[in-house]
């Protein structure tokens, strides 16, 4: 009895990986359309990233979308090649340090410490898509800035924006995340220029 | 028998007598030309002169030195009486003397009496040209009269209170207070047998107490000597523990500087050798999270559709876009 229940079982796995299906898109953020700022001189701290954080459903590679205001979904055959909040983080690093905001901007993974240190909770990157049809990319994310010596904050601020899709589909949330995602790395770091220019935090 | 008148001695008769009744009648008329050995002076009294007369005497320490010339009622006001008394020139009337009325006995005729003047006090001077006035002081009537007032006064206020302080509720209340005191000194009676013990008892513990005064101070002496004997042994004894502690000191202070010296050449630093753990770690537990979510996603899936473990039979629902 034995040998053919072996057979019939090793039939039966090799006849689920027959199942054909169509290929994974894979997206990730541009930063392509991050526009440089003109800062006349860079703050004299040095930042340092802390490690993202985010909403649970989101420390994953799933491509959301939600339907309405209560259904969600993922895509089946597209999904990010990072969590969205490791792929934001990147992206603000990468704005920061170009446009020398701060004198040092050090990443989540550096073991150097900062005088300053940026915390972020994401807590929206998803493709809505409303009843009428119209599609919109989403995203919410707090920035908390902290002073490494005293542990205090200095500031916090929660940040939203989003983008239109140009079409109902991945590609066309992918397009609108990436608009929403320039405009939020904007807005946070015209907020952080703000602060690093306010003298009541300073020594 | 014919008398012989002689006449020679009638004419000097008549003569002599008339002579005599002139001389009676300017006496009488006090015609005497006095007036030069006497000074005259004001007295203004406020109270009744009621027995005074003209020609009453005024008196100086009860020497009689003058008499009372007028008496009126003063012009100028009316509740005074105006007195003019013709005084002796040698009277010493000082500026500090004063003039009451005075009675004879129970006569009821008055005289005015000066007092007071001190030696070194300067005379009160009056001539023709200026009477000088005595002041009153109000007469021994007149004291008693208003002395008998304010007593009498008093003495009515006085038993007006008493009459408030005993009235029938305050009564009441002494007496229950009397027999509470009584009540109380009865208890106090009954009380006298145990205050009597306590006082004996106190004599003992004071007894006592004496007693353990002596031993505490017999003890204090002790511990004085012990203590004595402490410090000689605690200075031969910490003298060698000293050296010892110096010597250790030393020693400690060589292991000190050596550790300093691996700390500054950063041996210990264990900072610095978790830190890089410490950052690859953290990442770790974030892939292992990334991980563990798709790991709980796809048991999800399949713990919704069994199944689709061997033949993949359930069909997702596609998103926007997708076939």
């Amino acid at each position: 009895m034995r040998p053919p229940l072996f057979l019939v079982t090793l039939t039966l796995l090799i006849a689920g990986c027959s199942t054909q299906t169509p290929p994974m898109n894979e997206y990730i953020l541009s930063s392509a359309s991050l526009a440089p700022s003109f800062i006349e001189s860079a703050a004299p701290y040095t930042l340092k990233m802390a490690p993202p954080k985010a909403r649970p459903s989101l420390i994953s590679k799933l491509f959301y979308y939600r339907e309405g205001e209560n259904k969600i979904g993922s895509y089946l055959y597209s999904q990010w090649v990072d969590a969205p909040a490791a792929m934001l983080d990147r992206l603000l690093y990468t704005s920061l340090q170009q446009n020398r905001l701060f004198s040092t901007t050090l990443s989540s993974g550096s073991n150097a410490s900062g005088d300053l240190v940026l915390e972020s909770m994401l807590h929206d990157f998803s493709h809505r898509i409303d009843r009428s049809g119209h599609s919109m990319g989403e995203i919410d994310i707090t920035y908390t800035l902290i002073d490494t010596k005293t542990k205090k904050v200095i500031a916090s601020k929660r940040f939203t924006a989003s983008s239109p899709t140009p079409t109902v589909d991945a590609q066309g949330g992918v397009i609108a995340l990436d608009h929403a995602a320039t405009h939020i790395i904007e807005q946070c770091s015209a907020w952080l220029h703000l602060i690093s220019k306010e003298p009541s935090w300073k020594k | 028998m014919e008398s012989k008148v002689n006449y020679t001695a009638v004419g000097l008769f008549v003569i002599l007598f008339t002579t005599a009744l002139v001389a009676f009648g300017f006496w009488l008329g006090k015609y005497n030309g006095d007036t030069k050995d006497y000074r005259y002076y004001k007295l203004f009294i406020t109270e009744s002169v009621a027995g005074l007369s003209p020609e009453a005497a005024v008196k100086f320490r009860g020497v009689d030195v003058g008499k009372v010339e007028t008496i009126l009622i003063n012009p100028n006001n009316s509740e005074e009486i105006e007195l003019t008394l013709k005084i002796k020139k040698e009277t010493p009337i000082k500026t500090d003397s004063y003039a009451i009325l005075k009675f004879y006995g129970i006569t009821g005729l008055a005289y005015i009496e000066i007092a007071g003047g001190t030696k070194e006090s300067p005379l009160l001077v009056s001539d023709e040209h200026t009477v000088a006035t005595i002041p009153s002081s109000p007469s021994l009537i007149k004291r008693l009269d208003e002395s008998l007032s304010n007593v009498a006064s008093k003495l009515s206020t006085t038993l007006d209170k008493a009459d408030r302080l005993f009235n029938d509720r305050n009564v009441e209340n002494v007496a229950l207070t009397l027999e509470h005191l009584r009540s109380l000194s009865v208890q106090l009676d009954g009380y006298q047998n145990e205050v009597r013990t306590l006082i004996q008892q106190t004599i003992a513990l004071e007894n006592n107490a004496t007693g353990s005064l002596n031993s505490i101070q017999d003890a204090a002496d002790e511990t004085k000597k012990s203590a004595a004997n402490f410090n000689n042994v605690v200075t031969v004894k910490m003298g060698n523990t000293l050296d010892s502690l110096e010597k250790s000191s030393r020693e400690t202070h060589a292991l000190i500087q050596k550790i300093e010296q691996t700390v500054d050449r950063g041996d210990y630093d264990l900072r610095s050798v978790a830190a890089p753990t410490a950052t690859e770690f953290n990442e770790l537990i974030a892939q292992t999270k990334l991980l563990s979510n798709e790991l709980e996603q796809s048991l999800n899936h399949l713990k919704n559709s069994p199944s689709d473990l061997l033949f993949k039979t359930s069909k997702p629902t596609p998103g926007p876009g997708e076939k």
